[in-house]
């Protein structure tokens, strides 16, 4: 459960970037958060996370305010950030281990679930190497697999199927979907309406800081059409790749 | 030639960006940052002219004090071409903006124009450095005419440009014909240990000749024997260097411009071989340097229950800081192998100039008396102090993180914990540094063992310090925006603040405990209490100020 609550932002005084946004995203949903280039996904992500401080408003992951208890919130989610560039000398082994230390997960449980995870995304003959040697796609894959070491119930994913060969995102998307049957919240956002379209219980649109809907997709495609200036933004999403 | 010249101004650019872009604020903090390092190399220069100004006097009264240029450019010369050997491989070769550059419709010899002419850029400002003050005071002293300015000007655009190319060749060679580039991280460690090496090789020639010149009998004898001068010794690996000395020397007549002249031509001609040998090379070095070697090898289960074994949260962040800074070859070539080179700097002068190991054996008897001990644990102090701040890991530690700053930022761990995971890396191998140097410190001043365990344990003291004040520094403005890990460590003035910082606390040590001698258990006493509240009120720093700073940072 993740909620956003009259949250604004804004970079310098004067260029909001987050303006005035209210969601809730109720546990056992997957929540889709669109909006073109530049709308303020990521920025909005980074508020949730504890990445970036918000001026006002309040944010809670699983009733934990991220402001108030930032420890105790951050043990709540799973991240995968848009860019998975990170650790490149790292081995993959040894990234999943120190994400493990960081979750503080038992050597027993994390082993398990190493091998459950990186069968799953076929990464067992990749572990024992450097990070820089991975494609972008399986540097994603370790990215995701490290966030989901302590299996926490709220997932966040910046843009998740970037890179992902088709296999690998269905797997994603599966796995997703699997995570909120299971009573837990998904909350990713991207740019592309196909992405969304398939998985999504509800999405939030997202266009220069401010939320212009929040729904079903059949009630948004009923929204847009009713709005011609939305509409010429959906088009824009939707002709996106 | 024009998109050379596009390209250069970009790369560049580039380079500098956290001082060009940015607000006002920025900017501010830049031009106190200038500010800042101009202050601080103002007592070298002036050091160097005052050096340079009591040897010219002393030349003058033998007639021969051209000899200060002639030692003074074949020196830059040759620093500019073993810092240019590291500097191209990085700038040619391993920097990121290589796969953005390849794609586009460039020729090689425009990429490699523009490359060249950036390190030319950063090459003037350590020329600068050495060679105005040098041309300054001998021009003055010698009353030169406008003339020597001039050509002083030209030379020093120019003198910079065959060590670069020799240096670029080699390079672009080795890129070529080596398959060692495909595990590019070894190449880069191996190639700055084999620089460094070089480079100790050369420091000892000159302390060498170094103590010969300050005697003047020796320098007649010197002048007399002729083939065995440092001159020649340089001259002979850059003989075209010899030209650009006598048209300075004889600028004011008309052998002087037909010098000038030649010297251009060969510096010309030589930039011409190395573009025609880098449509050769540098495409065929350059492409697939991105490349990393792997195994993709399923793990065995042995290996799996070895790798997946739980530990504590720092130590879990200090053992993954050491690991990047060990695999980072920018990285271990600055903050790592320092620790490790600190022996051989000891031995340097005495291998430099066998005669002072003698001056040491007439220093053992004064050490080895007891009273000598309180010296040792103070000396050890300030040892620990500026060890610690010379390997830059704490005081680059925010830095290094650049882009992925935000990694700190989402995982469940108090900012302290990590900073402390930090100090722990700098710690470490500050330590490791200390424990470098203990061995020879016995071996050849043969001190006691109680005072060395004693001194070692109070050094620790000192280590903390360095490491807390280095992060400390970090922490108020890290210098996150690079797009080459050097830039996150070799220009980063936090660590040249730091080793100086670092560098006046261990002299204000040494400085009062030669004014006040205390006895032994005394000089324990004080030096624990006072380093235990410094030490204790920087911890509160870190978990207060510091906190609340790194939390500001935006990412």
């Amino acid at each position: 459960m993740i909620d956003l609550i009259n949250v604004n932002k804004s970079y310098g005084g004067e260029n909001k970037a987050v303006d005035g946004i209210n969601i809730s995203i109720r546990d056992g949903e997957v929540f889709g958060f669109l909006g073109p280039n530049g709308a303020g996904k990521t920025t909005t992500i980074k508020l949730i996370t504890g990445i970036l401080d918000f001026d006002s408003g309040s944010i809670k992951i699983n009733d934990i305010s991220i402001k108030d208890n930032p420890i105790g919130a951050k043990k709540q989610f799973g991240f995968v950030p848009d860019s998975p560039d990170m650790f490149l000398r790292l081995k993959g082994i040894e990234y999943l281990n120190f994400m493990a230390d960081i979750y503080e997960v038992s050597s027993e449980v994390r082993k398990e679930r190493i091998e459950k995870l990186s069968k799953r995304f076929e990464m067992t003959k990749a572990l024992g190497d450097q990070i820089q040697s991975y494609s972008h796609g399986m540097r994603q894959k370790i990215i995701i697999i490290g966030a989901l070491i302590h299996e926490p119930s709220v997932w966040i994913l910046d843009e998740p199927m970037t890179g992902l060969d088709p296999k690998s995102s269905y797997i994603l998307k599966e796995m997703m979907r699997e995570h909120a049957d299971k009573g837990n919240t998904v909350f990713f956002s991207t740019h592309i309406l196909e992405v969304a379209e398939k998985i999504c219980d509800r999405v939030a649109v997202i266009n220069k800081g401010k939320i212009i809907f929040v729904g079903t997709l059949n009630e948004m495609r009923n929204h847009f059409k009713e709005n011609e200036s939305l509409e010429k933004m959906f088009l824009e999403m939707t002709e996106n790749e | 030639m024009n998109r050379t010249l596009i390209l250069t101004k970009i790369l560049l650019k580039n380079g500098s960006d956290s001082i060009k872009n940015g607000g006002k604020k920025k900017l501010n903090r830049a031009s106190m940052i200038i500010v800042l390092i101009l202050f601080a190399c103002v007592p070298f220069v002036l050091s160097i002219g005052g050096m340079i100004s009591t040897l010219f006097d002393t030349l003058k009264v033998i007639n021969q004090q051209g000899l200060i240029l002639a030692m003074a450019m074949p020196a830059v010369v040759i620093i500019i071409f073993f810092f240019g050997i590291a500097y191209i491989i990085n700038t040619f070769y391993f920097s990121t903006d290589i796969e953005n550059l390849l794609p586009l419709p460039l020729k090689p010899a425009e990429i490699l124009g523009a490359k060249f002419a950036t390190v030319l850029v950063y090459e003037y400002i350590t020329e600068a450095v050495i060679l105005i003050p040098v041309f300054a005071v001998y021009g003055v002293k010698n009353r030169e005419s406008l003339l020597f300015y001039m050509f002083g000007i030209l030379i020093f655009l120019i003198l910079p440009v065959i060590p670069l190319v020799t240096a670029s060749i080699i390079d672009m060679v080795i890129m070529r014909f080596t398959n060692l580039a495909k595990n590019k991280d070894a190449f880069r460690i191996f190639g700055g240990i084999f620089a460094m090496v070089i480079a100790l090789t050369i420091n000892i020639y000159a302390q060498r000749f170094a103590m010969n010149i300050t005697d003047p009998n020796k320098v007649m004898e010197l002048l007399n024997k002729g083939n065995n001068s440092l001159i020649e010794i340089t001259s002979s690996f850059f003989p075209s260097t010899k030209i650009a000395v006598y048209c300075m020397i004889n600028s004011s007549s008309l052998s002087g411009i037909y010098q000038l002249l030649i010297f251009i031509i060969i510096t010309v001609f030589a930039f011409l071989i190395f573009i025609m040998l880098g449509k050769m090379l540098y495409f065929a070095g350059v492409i697939g340097i991105s490349e990393t070697a792997s195994k993709r090898k399923v793990l065995s289960k042995r290996e799996l229950g070895k790798n997946t074994r739980m530990s504590p949260v720092v130590y879990s962040y200090t053992i993954k800081e050491l690991k990047l800074l060990f695999r980072t070859p920018v990285y271990f070539l600055n903050c790592i192998l320092m620790n490790f080179l600190w022996p051989i700097f000891l031995m340097l002068p005495i291998i430099a100039q066998p005669k002072s190991a003698n001056n040491l054996t007439s220093l053992i008897p004064y050490i080895q008396n007891s009273s000598s001990g309180p010296m040792v644990i103070s000396a050890a102090l300030a040892c620990g102090i500026f060890i610690t701040a010379s390997n830059m890991i704490t005081s680059t530690s925010i830095s290094r993180e650049g882009k992925n700053l935000f990694f700190i930022k989402y995982i469940p761990v108090d900012y302290t914990k990590q900073m402390m995971g930090k100090v722990m890396s700098g710690m470490i191998m500050g330590i490791m540094g200390m424990l470098m140097i203990i061995p020879i410190a016995i071996f050849m001043l043969k001190l006691k063992v109680y005072i060395v365990v004693i001194s070692f344990i109070v050094s620790i003291l000192g280590i903390f310090f360095s490491a807390l004040f280095g992060i400390l520094i970090d922490v108020i403005m890290p210098k996150l925006n690079w797009d080459t890990e050097q830039k996150a460590v070799k220009q980063n003035f936090n660590g040249l603040i730091s080793i100086f910082g670092s560098f006046g606390i261990a002299a204000l040590i040494v400085f009062f405990s030669v004014k006040f001698p205390l006895d032994l258990i005394k000089i324990i006493i004080a030096v624990t209490i006072i380093f235990g509240i410094i030490d204790f009120i920087l911890y509160k720093i870190l978990t207060n100020y510091c906190v609340k700073r790194l939390k500001g940072i935006d990412c």
